[in-house]
């Protein structure tokens, strides 16, 4: 597996109150109470929404193809989130095709609270 | 050690405008998402949602027949299709409860059975984090 990219960045992302109650009525799930954890889902999301602030892929996206993510521990509304990632190449497909697994840490303070590996497929290499 | 095993199928959801913003919002407001001129003429040939957010819409429908996953421990999907506005989704699935353990098994498909994802989930009854 060949070692692509590990940039550094200072980009993050403070998760709202407001984040939470938005995203679960978006879900239209029930439970609107105030909590003070972060639900998973939504950390993921706000990873890529972060990656996708240090890194231009849609130009060249085919596809996700799937995704990876353990938890480590919970993260409280009011924290500040950011990512390092790097990208590695797996495999080439042919007629332009090439799956590359960005693995991803999500960090608040120093810590890993969370690890992934997000899988595209791209129509050009990175 | 008791194991349960369900396997059900969950109502149906139809994908609309506000759905879009749930990647518009914290993933990015990209083309795909949003640029209904330039998506009608790529391969999708429509604004498309897909991964983590048909995730969290499919997690959705399971939570609302069983229990709100509060703390997802960990999770792992393939997706296989995107889905866009005016399509209908729903999921099939298992809950295998292993002791204080849930692992959810799912599938979640689009309008007459094109398979969107698979995937599995895991949890416990208490929401807490697995130690490891």
């Amino acid at each position: 597996m060949k070692f692509i990219k590990q940039p550094n960045t200072v980009i993050s992302r403070t998760l709202y109150e407001t984040d939470f109650v938005l995203f679960r009525t978006l879900l239209d799930s029930g439970n609107l109470e105030k909590t003070l954890f972060a639900d998973n889902r939504q950390l993921v999301m706000l990873a890529i929404g972060i990656l996708n602030r240090t890194l231009n892929l849609e130009e060249f996206l085919v596809a996700v193809v799937g995704q990876k993510w353990k938890f480590h521990r919970k993260v409280e509304i009011g924290e500040t989130l950011s990512v390092a990632y790097q990208i590695q190449e797996n495999k080439t497909l042919g007629n332009k095709r090439y799956i590359y697994d960005i693995k991803i840490e999500l960090i608040v303070e120093e810590h890993v609270v969370a690890t992934g590996i997000w899988g595209v497929m791209l129509n050009n290499k990175v | 050690m008791t194991i349960t095993r369900m396997f059900k199928t969950t109502s149906t959801l139809l994908i609309t405008e506000s759905h879009l913003l749930l990647p518009i919002i914290w993933e990015g407001d990209l083309n795909l998402h949003s640029n209904e001129p330039l998506m009608r003429q790529s391969q999708f040939q429509n604004i498309i949602l897909h991964g983590d957010t048909v995730f969290s819409l499919a997690i959705a429908l399971v939570e609302k027949q069983e229990v709100e996953f509060t703390f997802i421990n960990e999770f792992d999907t393939i997706y296989k299709r995107s889905v866009t506005l005016g399509d209908k989704i729903f999921v099939e699935y298992n809950m295998i409860i292993i002791d204080r353990h849930r692992k959810l098994e799912f599938l979640a498909y689009k309008n007459d059975r094109e398979l969107v994802m698979e995937g599995t989930l895991l949890t416990t009854s208490e929401n807490e984090v697995f130690e490891r």
